[in-house]
Formats: structure tokens, sequence, C-alpha cells
């Protein structure tokens, strides 16, 4: 039996108007990544932060090591050893790598700030974690990757013995991930507990033991990973049987209605030709960084292409600006940071 | 992973410099142009002379310690606006105080804890009550400049209304006394005192919080800082730095002007943003407001000297400005 470090009993949390949590208990053991899955909303957030002192619950316990804690203010997380990295990366941009690994609490002799001494022990946490990054690098001038990595190694300063990672892959190619997963590894063998939130399931099954879900703020379930099966999985997180993961909608495809062709900008975006058809939904995939969004802004106006060509319904059409009705503005808003 | 960022050796002392610092170097660059420059173009060596060079760091030293406080409230990603007028508001408490017989020492003491309070109370405006800094610190400086006319009817405060001479003379020699070869005393105060703020603000925590809220305010705040009292800090800092300017200017005039030190935390601004610190936060450090106050300096004085006018002075001056940051955006955009 692993040895627990971490349990949440009867948590719940409203917002105004909003249950967003219903009695969810959840548990992490010693060295454990446990998966935390649901859809967007189930409360996945809302748990993380009610553990790392960001929110305060409105009702249950929380226990580390079998001892009762309240974990009032993220500061207080921090000394009971509780750090969440968030999706969004929470790094300062104008900072180097080893002050933002050290923010706030830098290492002083006497009132006087020892850069010496907080670069050398930055190098070291990165060494251990096996990342070769300059601690001396000003942070905005890393790539999304490198900054997760020191996100982790901030993390890990504070002595963590639970850390909390929202869908950390979103941004990362798969030699990143591969990178990430044996930092987390490394973790699991000194002890670490983590919480690993993510859509992928298939990364689920890479790393994770056990998975927990919610489901509209409710708590679904807790299983190994290994006895279950990708269906009854999507079960539990939905709610419902899926009788087709993909279901077929009939759908009639007509005429292409829009065409782009040649947009060139820089060395970003290099598309030679992309059609919608009358009822049909073109997906557009890639990582972060692909160009993917930098496609649809040329299309729409907002980034000034090279060259291209657009076609709608047969004519010709020019794009300068972006304008509302050429497409509209949460195409833009609403893509996946 | 990309390999990009972690080519350069761990050592190399260029690696180790600052966005900052590299800001400071080329508006270096730009000052010596300048100041060279004039040089040349001031007719008859008048620029290059011991009686104008210290005519310069006289000017300098209101732009500096005015631009101390609002570099620390623009790093922390504020501003004030009331610098002005809290100038303006002090020279007239201090000379009250001294007419109304309150030893020197005293009357220094309680004018710069009346700084400190219009700081608190900017502070108080922006993170108590929520009032962008930008529109809470204007309010303040009509607060401020309406009570400093209120306080003398709108009349300008001459020192001589102290009733013990020595006073006076003690009280001149703060902003207007010399050293014995010509230095004023006011750039020595100038130059400790921004040696304190430099240390404070690059070597110790509150310094390092103040680049952090500055840099990202959430994270500041998710990694324990607490943003409030670091960014009241810096309001204080800025009320204090204003309350010393007020001293030294009202001492150096021999009067306290209700209207003084008008638009001077505007110069100030515009000071710090030409010596390289960030108008947005994040960025700068002392010396780029020292090297930005030297240039405003060296600019008024030498186009002074050159025959330009007032109005004219005004137009180039914001020319530079503008072209100043805009060679930084064409930097910042070429480099990303």
């Amino acid at each position: 039996m692993a040895e627990e470090l971490f349990r949440m009993e009867g948590i719940s949390k409203s917002f105004p108007g909003v249950k967003a949590l219903q009695n969810v208990s959840f548990s992490v053991n010693k060295g454990e990544v446990h998966g935390l899955v649901g859809e967007n909303g189930a409360g996945k957030s809302t748990l993380m932060k009610v553990m790392s002192g960001v929110y305060r619950a409105d009702e249950g316990k929380i226990f580390i090591e079998n001892q009762e804690v309240k974990i009032d203010s993220v500061a207080k997380g921090h000394q009971l050893g509780v750090n969440i990295i968030f999706q969004e990366l929470n790094l300062a941009p104008h900072l180097s790598v080893a002050d933002n690994i050290f923010i706030g609490r830098p290492p002083k002799k006497g009132p006087i700030i020892s850069d010496r001494q907080m670069h050398a022990d930055a190098k070291k946490i990165l060494d251990e974690l096996g990342i070769n990054i300059n601690t001396h690098t000003v942070v905005r001038n890393l790539s999304v990757a490198q900054q997760q990595m020191v996100e982790i190694a901030k993390a890990i300063s504070y002595n963590s013995k639970i850390l909390v990672l929202d869908e950390p892959t979103a941004a990362l190619s798969e030699k990143e991930i591969a990178q990430l997963f044996e930092i987390i590894r490394n973790l699991q063998k000194k002890g670490v507990g983590m919480v690993y939130i993510s859509h992928r399931m298939e990364e689920l099954g890479q790393i994770c033991e056990r998975v927990t879900v919610l489901r509209d703020g409710q708590y679904i379930g807790t299983r190994n990973y290994k006895d279950l099966t990708m269906d009854e999985l999507v079960n539990m997180i939905v709610g419902r049987t899926l009788e087709d993961k993909y279901p077929k909608y009939q759908r009639t495809i007509g005429d292409v209605v829009f065409k782009a062709e040649n947009i060139r900008r820089k060395n970003i975006v290099n598309v030679d030709k992309l059609e919608v058809r009358a009822g049909e939904i073109l997906g557009i995939a890639g990582l972060m960084g692909s160009g993917r969004s930098e496609i649809v802004r040329c299309i729409f106006g907002a980034d000034k292409a090279d060259s291209m060509e657009l076609t709608m319904n047969g004519k010709p059409i020019k794009v300068r600006n972006p304008r509302p009705g050429h497409c509209p503005w949460h195409w833009l808003r609403h893509r996946r940071p | 992973m990309n390999q990009s960022a972690e080519t350069k050796p761990q050592n190399n002392l260029l690696s180790k410099l600052g966005p900052s610092a590299k800001k400071a170097m080329l508006s270096g660059t730009g000052l010596i142009l300048l100041f060279v420059a004039f040089c040349f173009i001031v007719p008859g060596g008048k620029f290059f002379s011991k009686d104008n060079l210290i005519n310069i760091t006289q000017q300098v030293v209101t732009y500096s310690i005015i631009g101390f406080g609002l570099t620390f409230c623009l790093i922390c990603g504020g501003t004030d606006l009331s610098a002005g007028s809290s100038l303006a508001l002090s020279g007239i408490v201090i000379v009250s105080l001294l007419s109304w017989g309150v030893p020197l020492p005293i009357g220094i003491i309680i004018c710069l804890i009346i700084g400190i309070l219009m700081g608190i109370l900017n502070g108080f405006s922006i993170e108590v009550l929520g009032v962008v800094p930008f529109i809470a610190t204007l309010g303040t400086q009509w607060v401020f400049r309406g009570l400093a006319n209120v306080a003398v009817d709108g009349k300008p405060l001459y020192t001589t209304s102290i009733p013990s001479q020595a006073v006076q003379d003690q009280f001149y020699m703060l902003g207007g006394g010399r050293l014995s070869f010509g230095l004023p005393y006011s750039v020595i105060i100038m130059l400790v005192y921004g040696a304190i703020l430099f240390f404070v603000l690059a070597k110790t925590r509150v310094g390092r919080q103040i680049y952090a809220c500055g840099s990202n305010l959430e994270a500041a705040k998710l990694s324990g800082i607490n943003a409030t009292r670091t960014r009241m800090f810096a309001y204080c800092v800025s009320g204090f730095s204003a309350a010393i300017c007020g001293i030294l200017v009202t001492s150096r005039i021999n009067s306290a002007q209700p209207m003084a030190g008008q638009g001077s935390e505007m110069e100030a601004i515009a000071a710090s943003v030409l010596g390289g610190v960030s108008n947005t936060g994040g960025e700068g450090s002392i010396g780029n407001t020292i090297i930005g106050a030297l240039i405003m300096g060296v600019l008024r004085n030498g186009l002074n000297l050159s025959g330009v006018n007032s109005y004219w002075q005004n137009v180039v001056i914001g020319i530079i400005l503008v072209a100043a940051c805009a060679l930084e955006a064409y930097r910042h955009k070429k480099l990303t």
C-alpha cells in the first residue's frame, strides 16, 4: 500500500451563482502521478486552486501526511510544500531565470540579496532536473517549453512535496513532452506526489497510476488507470455512454465557398492552398507556434501577409483590415493558449 | 529543445547584463554624442566651461530626484503624476514650519514624513480604492497643488519670513550652498540618495519585488509577494523624493512657490524613459534615470546656449523623446 501524502475530503466551493465544487474528495500518494480529468468547467482548476491556497474552500478538510492543515494563502501552500504550475505560465518576463525561480524569497546575506548565491542555487536545481538553461537569461527570451521547465524548477525550489501540473503539455512538441516526462519521473523517484491535469488521454496512460474524474463540480470516481478501458473513462467524463466517439452527422458538402492560396508571411506562414466547402468544418491542427493562428490572422487581415489570394464564392476578395462579417472576432479569441 | 537561449556561456559578462544595463549603454552613448555635439555647436566654448557644467548638474538634480521616485513607480507598473505638486506642497510645508520657529532638522523630518504620507495617499487610492494609477495620481496632483495654493493664498512664501537669520542661512545652504570648488551640495545629496535607492532597488528583497510586480503582477501575487505593500512602498519613495526635491528647490530660490515644479513629473517621466526605464513596468534602474536626467539637462542647457528659444526647445525635446522610444520599439521588434 502506497504511503498517502495528501488528502482532501468533502471539498465544496461556490461562486456567486455557481456551485463549482460539491463534496469532492481527492488524494495523492508519495511518488504518485495522479491524473485529474474532466470536461472544461468540471472544476479541475478550482479544485487545484483550493489545494494550493489561491481559493479557500467553503467546506471540507485538507490533510497532509494525515495532519489536518489549513491552506489559506499561496504562501501557506508553499510553506506546506504544495505548488501549482498554472496553464498560463506565471513568470515575470523581464526578470532572469534565477530571479524567477527565487521570486519573492531570494537568498540574502543580511538585508542584501546575494545574486551569486541565487544563480548558483538556481543552477543546482536546474542541473538536478537535467534542464540546460543559462540562469542569467531573461525569461521572455525563452521558448514556451523552456519557460515551463523554469516553472517546474521554481516549484521544486520550494521543496515541493506535492506538485500540480495544469495541462503542461498543451504547448509542447513530442520531444519536449518526452523531456517533461523524464523530469516528472525524476521527481517521482524523489517521492514528490504530482497531480496531472490533461485532456490528452494517451498521456495519462503513460505516466499516471490513478485517475480521478470530475464532472460539473462533482466527484465521479477514482480508478487505477490500468483497470480502465478508454470507453469507461470517457463515459465517466461525459456521464453517458458514447456509442461512437466520433459520431457521424449527415451533412451535405457543397461547393467551395472560400479559398485562400499562396499565403506567405515572413517565415512563419507558408500555405499553398486552403479550401472550405459549404457545410464543411475545416480544422487546422498543429502545436503552439506552428503557425495556426498566424494563418488565420493573415486571412482575417489582422496581420499583413506578404502574399495571399483569397476567393469568396468564386470572386477574388481583398482584406486589408480585420472587419466583422469577414470572419468573426471570436475565431481569434477562442484559440487555446 | 530550443537551444538558442543556451548557447552563451554562463560566465560571459555580457550575458549577465540585464536589459536595463543594455539600455543604459545605449542611452549613455546618446548622452555622450549629445554632449560632444553641444561642445562644438555652442559658440565660444561656453558649453564646456566649469560654470556651465555645474549649472547643468544643478538642473539635473531636480530631474533625477523626482525621477528616482518615478522610476520606482514606473518599474512596478504604475506612475505618479502628483510628484510635481508634492514638490510644491513640501516646499510650503518646510518654509511654514521654519517660520513658526520649528528647528531646521525637525522641520526637514516633518516635511519628509508629509512626503511619505502623500505617497501613502496615492498608494491607498490605487491599491485599496482600486483607482488606476494614472487617474489616482492625476487627482492627487490637483489636490496637492490646490492645498499648496490654499495654504499661501496663491502667493509665494519667502524664506525671509523665517525669524532667525542663522536658520535662513542654514536652510539656503541645503540647495544653494556649494563646496569650495563650486560643486553644489544638492548634487552630493542627489548622488547619495541615488546610491541608496540604487541599492534598495537592485539588492534588496523589496526592490526585486517591485520588478516582479511590474513584470507580471499575477505571477508576483501567486508567488506569495504582497503586491499591495510593495507598490505602496514605491509610491512612498516617490512622495519622499518629491519632498526632498521640494526642500532643495525652495532652499535654492529662497521662496516656496505654490506653482513650483509644475510639469516636473512629466519631465522626470521623460528623463526616466529616455534613460531606459520601461514605462510599462518591469525594467529599468536608478542608473537609467540618472543618464536620462543628464540627457534632459544637457539638452535643455545646450539648446539654451545655442540660442534656441524655449518654445522651440520643447518642440525639439518632444521630438527626441518620441524618436528615442520609436528607435527602442524598432530595436525590440527586430529582436523578437
